[in-house]
């Protein structure tokens, strides 16, 4: 019988492979108790929230980058509504998985993001992502977007008003933030339907910021929290 | 080489297989362990049936949101800002956020008893109801922040400014300073933007809204104002002056004879047909008539005479339009339209217009020939009965200064201010024909 040798390494990458590989291929035990207990699941668990940061950032505990981004929109929000509120470990990572994903959005994507923000039966986590998404994109149409949604009236019986009011907010920064130049119209325009003091008040403060001659909206807002902290001091 | 392409094509099916089961619900994910979970409840002594039963993973039930709230008090965490002393403290400790939160709950509990409110708190016992499931997570952890200030005695007082001055309920707090739930919900939003480690981006910005947002209507007094500023034309003169941070720059005024505007740019020069915009910020040695299209009386493009009066103004949060003839009809700009109102006649002979009274109200008045003052209700489109007091007739106009002092133009063209005990104490001296409070959009100013 002919001996058959391999080589060490491949042997290493081989085992390697199938440690990392194995925890995803079994089936993994969804319980129908209501009180689920993760930790049941043993280490390899790989869903847990102890794995959130590694899920999230597009790159699992083996080092393998997934690309998250094939998912379809409607579920990468999804997955990311669901991260707002828990800690985040790496902020600037998550920062960069949402913009990756922000710059890449078609024209579909834009317009399903604006009805999103503005169903006020989902929830808020969900909508001021949707908005946050328009923000980082660079394409017209997100502009457009956005001064829609700044100026659809806020609902007269709303379950959080002050949602209603950021995202709103939001909005008139990201025109600012807006790397199009039309962006600017579409603020100044949009603002003449807006009556709301708060956001006409934001918006000329942007607008200001746009041409140069003052400080950028969020950094006034840093500042005078900052200085509203010390003030108790 | 064919060794490595076995392993490469495993590793093709692995990728494959791992993206096939990448989770996409909250249940994936953020699955509270039992330990945790039963740490909360001990501590917090929640009242699991009533959210709805035990639940560890999906956010949809409203026993995995009050978790997911807590894990994020427990965990969240703040550097201290390096250029201040870490002896002196806040309201609420940044470390001590969730010992704080359990020293004050005695228990926690879900209902619909109140619908009208988020949640409430007897004696340390809080019962969130359906509004507080229906808030996104900073809404509902400001919620549990908020509540359990007030198991320490805290208590709110009627508003007396902003949208719920009037309202039945005692909603607001005195001040910041007061420290009460208002101002330590604050605290926690400011702090979250300012120092927050290991928060998410998006929440971070939503409490910086937040916190923006409602510096002020929850409180009756105002936390942040935007900063103002006088500005003032000389009898005769074109060339605006403007008073700052204890300063006169003069600014480039449009070679035309108007009164001045105060607009939501800045300020305006308005001839009745038209208006032309005063930039505030800077100069160009040209003097240029530039048509107003920067704030709303960029509508005056659609008008087809000259108006008596156009003025955009604020009150109880909202912006208004005003528009009123030579004929005296008035109408409002209706914003979610993008139309102006039918005008209306007002059945009076219109002498002077102003928004602010000798006594600091602030709105939009009509005075007539016999100086009788009208508040004019540019929600309800109507004219107020008259007030019970007359327009001085030395007085033409009233401002604000960069410090909310009341400055007056009178007759004479001479400018004055007036102390609190009624003192008048010249303001500027040589001769004005007209005085504006501006806004200059380079920061907010943080009141004592």
């Amino acid at each position: 019988m002919k001996k058959v040798s391999v080589h060490p390494v491949v042997i290493a990458l081989f085992v390697l492979l199938l440690v990392t590989v194995m925890p995803w291929l079994l089936p993994l035990k969804h319980s129908t108790d209501p009180l689920r207990e993760p930790a049941s699941l043993g280490p390899s668990r790989p869903f847990d929230g102890q794995d959130t940061k590694e899920n999230k950032s597009g790159v699992v505990a083996s080092g393998l980058p997934v690309d998250l981004g094939s998912l379809n929109l409607k579920d990468w929000m999804r997955n990311q509504v669901g991260q707002i509120g828990r800690p985040d470990e790496n902020p600037e990572q998550t920062m960069a998985v949402l913009k990756a994903r922000a710059e890449s959005l078609g024209t579909q994507d834009i317009r399903d993001l604006e009805q999103w923000a503005l169903e006020t039966d989902r929830s808020g986590d969900e909508r001021f992502l949707a908005v946050e998404m328009l923000v980082m994109n660079p394409r017209l149409e997100s502009a457009q977007s956005l001064g829609r949604i700044l100026m659809s009236p806020e609902p007269s019986r709303a379950a959080e008003p002050a949602l209603e009011n950021i995202l709103r907010a939001r909005a008139v920064e990201g025109l600012g933030l807006h790397p199009r130049r039309e962006a600017t119209r579409i603020l100044r325009d949009s603002l003449y339907r807006v009556s709301d003091r708060s956001l006409i008040d934001r918006g000329e403060r942007v607008l200001t910021a746009r041409r140069g001659a003052a400080p950028s909206a969020m950094d006034q807002d840093r500042q005078a929290l900052h200085s509203l902290l010390k003030k108790i001091r | 080489m064919k060794v490595w392409g076995v392993y490469a094509s495993l590793l093709l099916v692995s990728s494959l297989a791992i993206a096939q089961n990448l989770p996409v619900q909250d249940a994936d994910f953020g699955c509270v362990t039992r330990a945790e979970a039963e740490k909360y409840v001990n501590d917090f002594r929640i009242n699991i049936s009533s959210f709805g039963g035990w639940e560890l993973c999906s956010a949809d039930k409203d026993t995995k949101k009050l978790l997911n709230d807590l894990l994020l008090i427990e965990k969240g965490s703040f550097s201290e800002s390096e250029s201040e002393n870490s002896l002196i403290r806040g309201f609420i400790p940044q470390d001590k956020y969730y010992p704080w939160l359990k020293s004050q709950t005695r228990g926690v509990s879900r209902g619909n008893d109140v619908p009208y409110a988020t949640a409430y708190n007897r004696m340390g016992y809080f019962t969130m109801q359906d509004g507080w499931a229906q808030l996104s997570t900073l809404g509902r952890v400001g919620v549990m922040i908020h509540e359990a200030r007030h198991t320490a005695g805290y208590r709110h007082i009627p508003c007396t400014s902003g949208p719920y001055a009037g309202a039945g309920t005692a909603g607001c707090d005195r001040d910041y300073g007061y420290g009460g739930s208002h101002g330590v919900e604050m605290e926690y939003y400011s702090r979250v933007q300012l120092r927050g480690v290991n928060f998410h981006p998006v929440y971070k910005t939503m409490a910086r809204l937040m916190a923006m947002g409602r510096a002020n209507f929850v409180f009756n007094s105002p936390v942040l104002r935007a900063k103002e500023a006088l500005l003032a034309m000389p009898e005769g003169g074109t060339d605006p002056q403007l008073f700052y941070q204890g300063k006169r720059v003069s600014r480039e005024g449009p070679a035309v004879h108007g009164v001045l505007k105060r607009t939501s740019f800045g300020a305006s020069i308005f001839e009745g047909f038209k208006a032309l915009a005063i930039d505030l910020y800077q100069t160009s040695g040209f003097h240029p008539d530039l048509p107003d299209v920067y704030s709303y009386y960029k509508l005056l493009d659609r008008n087809n005479g000259a108006l008596k009066d156009f003025e955009e103004y604020d009150s109880g949060g909202k912006r208004y339009a005003v528009r009123l003839d030579e004929q005296d009809r008035i109408s409002t700009y209706n914003f979610p339209t993008g139309k102006w109102n039918p005008s209306r006649p007002l059945g009076l002979s219109v002498m002077k217009t102003v928004t602010t009274l000798p006594n600091g109200e602030r709105g939009y008045f009509l005075i007539d020939s016999e100086n009788r003052i009208f508040p004019f209700d540019a929600d309800k489109n109507v004219l107020g009965p008259a007030k019970s007091e007359s327009w001085p007739e030395h007085i033409e106009t009233v401002a604000h200064d960069e410090n909310g002092e009341r400055v007056f133009l009178r007759s004479d063209r001479s400018v004055w201010s007036v102390s609190r005990e009624g003192n008048w104490t010249p303001y500027l001296s040589g001769s004005w024909s007209s005085i504006v409070s501006v806004p200059v959009y380079d920061a907010y100013e943080v009141l004592p």
